[in-house]
C-alpha cells in the first residue's frame, strides 16, 4: 500500500522562493520528488493580476504525485489535478502525468485541518473535467502551462505554471 | 325452663315442641359472607373487578414463557437497518463560480521550453 504523506507546501513556498514568482501570483509551489528525480516549481498566477484568489492548495505525496485544488468561492464544489513525474532513463526529459485529482475528501480535510478558513470537504461535489491531455515528454527546465480558470469573455485567467528540473 | 331440667320429657312432648320450635332467622349478612356475591356479578363487572387466585408456581412457569417469548420475539425481529445512498448528479461546469470565474472543459497544456522562457 502507498504510504501517504499529505504536507501542506505552500507556506513555505511562498516564503522560500518569493523570487521566483510571477506577475499574478496567487500561490507559488516548490518541491522535489525523491523517487522521481524531479524538483517541480508551481506558480498559480491571474491573468492579468487582480483575480481574488478562493479557497486553494497544494499537497504532495511520497511517490512523487503532486496535487492542486481550487475551491469555488460558494463553497459547494471544488476541482483540480494530479501530477505524476518522473525522468526518462539516460536521457533529460521528463515525463509528465496530468489526471483527476485523487485526493479523498478525508484526506483533503485532513491536509487542511489547521488552516482556518477550511472548508468541510465531505459536504463539496469534487468536479471532474471532462478530458485531461495524454502525457506529456518535455525537456528538464520546460515549463507546462495549464489553464485552470476563465471568466465568461475569457478576458481574465487563472494559470497554473509548472517547470519541472532534474535533481544534480 | 328450669322445670324442663328437673324431669324427663316425653316422646310426645319433645314432639310438640319441636312442631312450635321455630329456627332463628340467619343474619342479613351471612349470605354475602358465604357466596361472596358471585353469583349475582356480570361477566363485565368480574373483567372490571375481579380476580383469579393462581398458585405460584404457575404464576412464576407463565411469568417465565412470557419473558422467553419476548426474548425470541426481539430476537427475530429484523434489525433496524440504515442504507445510504449515492447518487452522482451531473452539474455542469458553468453553473459552478470561482469568484467569477469557470473551469476550464480540458485541460490543454502548453509547454513552454526553457530557451523561450519568459517572465
Amino acid at each position: 500500500m502507498r504510504t501517504t504523506s499529505l504536507v501542506l507546501l505552500f507556506v513555505c513556498g511562498m516564503a522560500a522562493f518569493a523570487a521566483d514568482r510571477r506577475t499574478g501570483s496567487l500561490l507559488v509551489f516548490n518541491g522535489t520528488f525523491g523517487d522521481a528525480g524531479v524538483a517541480l516549481h508551481v506558480d498559480m498566477v491571474s491573468e492579468p493580476p487582480g483575480y481574488k484568489e478562493g479557497p486553494s492548495g497544494y499537497t504532495t505525496e511520497a511517490g512523487g504525485i503532486f496535487h492542486h485544488y481550487v475551491v469555488n468561492d460558494s463553497r459547494v464544489a471544488y476541482f483540480g489535478y494530479d501530477v505524476k513525474m518522473e525522468q526518462v532513463p539516460g536521457t533529460s526529459k521528463i515525463r509528465v502525468l496530468i489526471e483527476p485529482l485523487s485526493l479523498t475528501a478525508e484526506k483533503l480535510n485532513e491536509m487542511s485541518a489547521r488552516s482556518a478558513d477550511k472548508p468541510d470537504f465531505s459536504r463539496l461535489r469534487v468536479l471532474v473535467l471532462p478530458k485531461y491531455p495524454p502525457p506529456q515528454i518535455i525537456e528538464a527546465g520546460d515549463t507546462i502551462a495549464l489553464d485552470l480558470l476563465v471568466s465568461p469573455d475569457g478576458k481574465q485567467k487563472v494559470v497554473d505554471y509548472l517547470t519541472f528540473t532534474l535533481k544534480k | 325452663m328450669q322445670e324442663h331440667d328437673e324431669r324427663q320429657l316425653t316422646d310426645a312432648e319433645l314432639d310438640a315442641a319441636l312442631r312450635t320450635w321455630g329456627a332463628p332467622a340467619a343474619p342479613a349478612g351471612l349470605r354475602g359472607k358465604v357466596l361472596g356475591g358471585r353469583e349475582r356479578r356480570s361477566w363485565w363487572s368480574w373483567l372490571a373487578g375481579g380476580s383469579i387466585r393462581v398458585p405460584v408456581p404457575v404464576a412464576v412457569a407463565v411469568l417465565l414463557v412470557v419473558v422467553a417469548g419476548l426474548f425470541a420475539v426481539a430476537r427475530l425481529r429484523p434489525r433496524l437497518v440504515t442504507r445510504v445512498e449515492y447518487r452522482e448528479v451531473a452539474v455542469p461546469l458553468s453553473s459552478i463560480s470561482f469568484q467569477g470565474l469557470q473551469p476550464v472543459d480540458e485541460l490543454r497544456p502548453r509547454i513552454i521550453r526553457r530557451s523561450h522562457a519568459h517572465n
